[in-house]
């Protein structure tokens, strides 16, 4: 129970992060405990399956939210080229 | 009925088979059983005299149970700061300690299989934090020096540590009401220490904060 509440506590605070902060990596970092505490809660109580399919979807958004944060980064590096060479003419 | 209910009733007719139907199991806070009896040779409640042999192949006393979910909880308390303040590197350690401490939890009470999908999961997923972080360098900041006083912060965990170690003889039993106070005797150790140690380096250094601090 306690474990159950602390994981949907870091679901919302991993979207207040999102949402505040724009932080997608902290915001996958905080998805990536939900889901840990969630599972656990659920290879507790027995419901192996269940465990695996919440970290599976775990490692899935994780990835996602990783991927998208690699790729803001790279585009704001590739606008930054493209300023640079736009002052040098 | 639920599938765990049937992991339970199971784990106790394997006690009941070992040690007879006079001995009943005791139930620790998360429902599993806590009988001292239970616990592997490495489990401190293992050196009291008369301990009984492991009906079990992952069971584990009350007061190692509880220890580990007391460190995944300060821990998450770390990664809880983590994520506000956006540390990074820091927070995804802090959730890999969760990930473990949970595992082992879950090996007490479940089995390996529940500790091995843990696992896996912290491990995939503190991967993939880890390498967006390296190709971002989101938190890349200069190199401090580190700070001999945040050694002093260890000194909790070590405490911890003996307290349950060398403890072992005097948690005959294993009740949850021992591992209880012991956990909070942790707790606020822990808690006087993070406080007390700063404010004395502060103090000493004439009100300024520590160079360097993070």
């Amino acid at each position: 129970m306690t474990s159950t509440v602390l994981g949907l506590c870091l679901v919302g605070v991993a979207l207040a992060v999102l949402v505040l902060r724009r932080s997608l990596l902290a915001s996958a970092v905080g998805v990536a405990q939900a889901c840990l505490a969630l599972a656990y809660v659920a290879a507790v109580q027995g419901r192996l399956d269940l465990a695996i399919a919440i970290g599976v979807a775990g490692v899935g958004i994780v990835i996602g939210l990783a991927g998208a944060a690699v790729a803001v980064h790279r585009r704001r590096g590739t606008d930054h080229v493209d300023e640079l060479r736009e002052l040098q003419g | 009925m639920p599938k765990g209910s049937g992991v339970l009733q199971r784990q106790a007719e394997e006690r009941q088979n070992v040690f007879g139907a006079a001995q009943q199991p005791r139930t620790g806070i998360d429902g599993g059983a806590t009988t001292r009896a239970g616990a592997k040779p490495w489990c401190p409640a293992s050196k009291v005299p008369g301990f009984g042999e492991s009906s079990g192949s992952h069971a584990m006393c009350g007061t190692c149970r509880v220890v580990l979910l007391a460190v995944a909880v300060i821990a998450s308390c770390a990664a809880l700061a983590g994520l506000v303040t956006t540390r990074l590197e820091r927070m995804a350690a802090a959730v890999g300690v969760v990930g473990s401490a949970l595992a082992a939890h879950g090996l007490a009470v479940t089995g390996p299989a529940a500790a091995a999908v843990l696992l896996v999961c912290t491990v995939a997923m503190m991967a993939v934090v880890l390498g967006a972080v390296a190709v971002i360098e989101v938190d890349a900041r200069p190199r401090r020096r580190l700070q001999t006083w945040k050694l002093a912060l260890l000194l909790p965990v070590v405490g911890v540590v003996a307290m349950v170690v060398l403890g072992g003889e005097s948690l005959e039993g294993a009740s949850l009401a021992a591992s209880g106070r012991a956990t909070a005797i942790a707790a606020l150790t822990l808690g006087v220490a993070a406080v007390a140690v700063p404010l004395l380096v502060r103090r000493t250094q004439g009100g300024a904060p520590p160079e360097g601090g993070s």
